[in-house]
Parts: C-alpha cells; structure tokens; sequence
C-alpha cells in the first residue's frame, strides 16, 4: 500500500507538492550531511551568511555571489543583475511561501550554486544557509 | 479585446508610472504611431504570433515558474519549434547560466513550447552553435528600430531582454504600443 501511495505521488511531483517547512528540509539535509560526512556536527546560520555573501570570481563576473542578486537582506527583495527581474524575499519571515517546497528549493540550489559556486552546493552548504535564513527575523 | 488590453496597459502603465516618480525618475511616452502598430499587428497574427500571452494549458505553470522566474516569461510565438529545441537541449548553459529542471518537467515544458511555438527562422539558431534569441530576429530589429543603442544600456532598462522595463503588459503577455512607456 505504502508503495502504491509513493508512486502516485512520484508521478505527480508538481500536481500535488507536499507543504513542507524549513525544518523538514534541515532534517533531509541534516541526514544527507552525516552520510557525506560522519563527523557532521550540526548547521550553522553564521557559515550560511559567510557563504551567502562570499564573493566567487570567475570568468566575467569578478565579484559573483549570491548577494548579487539576493542582497545582503534576505528580508527584502533582489533584482537578477541581467534580466531585472524581481526577486521575492529568501526569509520566511519575510515572504511566507519561502522553504515551503522542496522541488524549488533544490531547483534554485541546482542552478544558483553552478552559476556562483560552479559546482554543486554540498548538503551541509544547503542546511546552512537554510539555517540562516530562518533565522532572519 | 483591444479595449481590455488597453485598460489592462493603463492600469500596470499608472502603477508603473507611480513608481517611477516616486523614484524621481522621468519617464518619456514612446511616439504614437498607430498605423504603424497596426501594420505590425497584423504581421504577427499572420505569423501566428497574434496572441503574446503564454497559452493556457499543460505546462503553462511550468513555463511561467521555471522561466518565468528570471525572465519576463516571453511569449511562446515568438521562437520556432525548431529554435525552442535548441534552448531545452542546452539549459545546463542557458545564455551564461543555469536553467536546469527536472527531466519530467523539462519534458512537460518541451511539449507545451512546440505546441505553442511560434515560425521557426530569423533569429540565430544554427542548430547547436548559438542559442536563438528573440531581439536578433528581424521583426524585433523592425519593431524596435527607433530605440538607439544608449537606450537598451540604461541601468533601467539593463538590455533587450528586459520587456518588462518599457512594456508594463509584458508579465500578461500584453505588448501594444499603447503600454509602452520607456523609463529614463
């Protein structure tokens, strides 16, 4: 029965995508961060912001980060340097819908960290910064 | 219909127009040239790109949340099926970055953009050298032939891409002349 159920709901991912908070994706993240590395001691929101604001150069972009385009504020809202688009606030606190669903959230960190990190963002870089911004009162 | 777009553009061109002189920004009415619009109307809709709005229908909300997302989600019509091809096979370098997706949703919104593409041709799209782009076609170079090269450079406008910096309607797919208000 368990399996039917999960099968349904893998052919509907987008249909009917399960509500979830901040803390279901730091528990997830949390257990892919001890499997990587089983010494992991807990997120932290200070690494989070570090990395958030870190500068990656390469290529044409001297200073990529991802407060290029977020701010420094994940209260308020960015603006995508090269299109103009507006960029609602990352902090729950702020903007409610952010971290409430897990396909976006790894969506943008798919994308996001290729373009500023050119890699993938570990579970442990993820759980941070997600644990910084929930911080963000 | 035209009256609906009208009032729409009147209503996101106030809104707009707030914005900007609350920013101190001037704004300045592109010249009025209905013949001229007109003509161009027609164009399109023989071309199939009669209606701008992304169409309703599967993938519609897949369209509008991963593009639409960055961009302004531009209208379907206005690349071919064969140009549309080429940008989903190479998202992993979407004009300098990342647009990846999931392959099921990459799939959903394949097939939404080849039922509602647009004439293939005009713009790039030497199959796998250079991304297509819409404002290398030559309709946009007509459309947009008295906007100078200072003008798409404005920290306002930042380039061609940004619809939505003059078009208030673009975000509904509403691009008349009419709307059109080109901030300083």
């Amino acid at each position: 029965m368990k399996h039917i159920i999960a099968m349904g709901f893998s052919l509907i991912p987008l249909a009917a995508p399960a509500a979830e908070s901040g803390n279901d994706l730091l528990a997830r993240y949390a257990q892919q961060a001890a499997e990587e590395d089983p010494a992991f001691n807990g997120f932290s929101a200070e690494r989070g912001r570090t990395l958030f604001a870190t500068e990656h150069p390469h290529g044409n972009d001297p200073a990529m980060a991802c407060i290029s385009c977020h701010t420094e504020d994940p209260r308020g809202a960015g603006e995508h340097r090269r299109t103009g688009k507006r960029i609602k606030p990352l902090a729950p606190s702020a903007n409610p819908e952010r971290l409430s669903n897990a396909y976006k959230v790894e969506k943008w960190f798919t994308r996001n960290c290729q373009d500023v990190l050119q890699r993938q963002c570990t579970p442990l870089e993820k759980g941070d910064v997600i644990t910084w911004l929930l911080s963000v009162k | 219909m035209r009256r609906k777009m009208l009032i729409g553009s009147l209503i996101i061109g106030a809104g707009l127009g707030l914005g900007w002189i609350l920013t101190g920004a001037g704004e300045l009415r592109a010249e009025e040239d209905d013949e001229h619009g007109r003509r161009h109307e027609r164009e399109h809709e023989e071309e199939g790109r009669g209606s701008r709005a992304p169409a309703a229908g599967p993938g519609q909300d897949s369209y509008m949340s991963e593009c639409g997302s960055c961009h302004v989600p531009y209208p379907p019509g206005l690349l071919g099926a064969r140009q549309w091809a080429v940008i989903m096979t190479r998202l992993n370098d979407h004009y300098g970055e990342s647009a990846t997706m999931t392959p099921e949703t990459a799939r959903t919104l394949a097939a939404y953009l080849q039922a509602n593409a647009g004439r293939d041709g005009g713009s790039g799209a030497a199959a796998d050298e250079e991304l297509p782009r819409i404002t290398t076609s030559a309709w946009f170079r007509d459309e947009h032939d008295e906007i100078g090269p200072e003008v798409w450079r404005r920290e306002s406008i930042r380039s061609a891409a940004n619809c939505g910096a003059c078009h208030g309607g673009a975000e509904q797919g509403v691009y008349d002349e009419d709307g059109v208000r080109i901030p300083r």
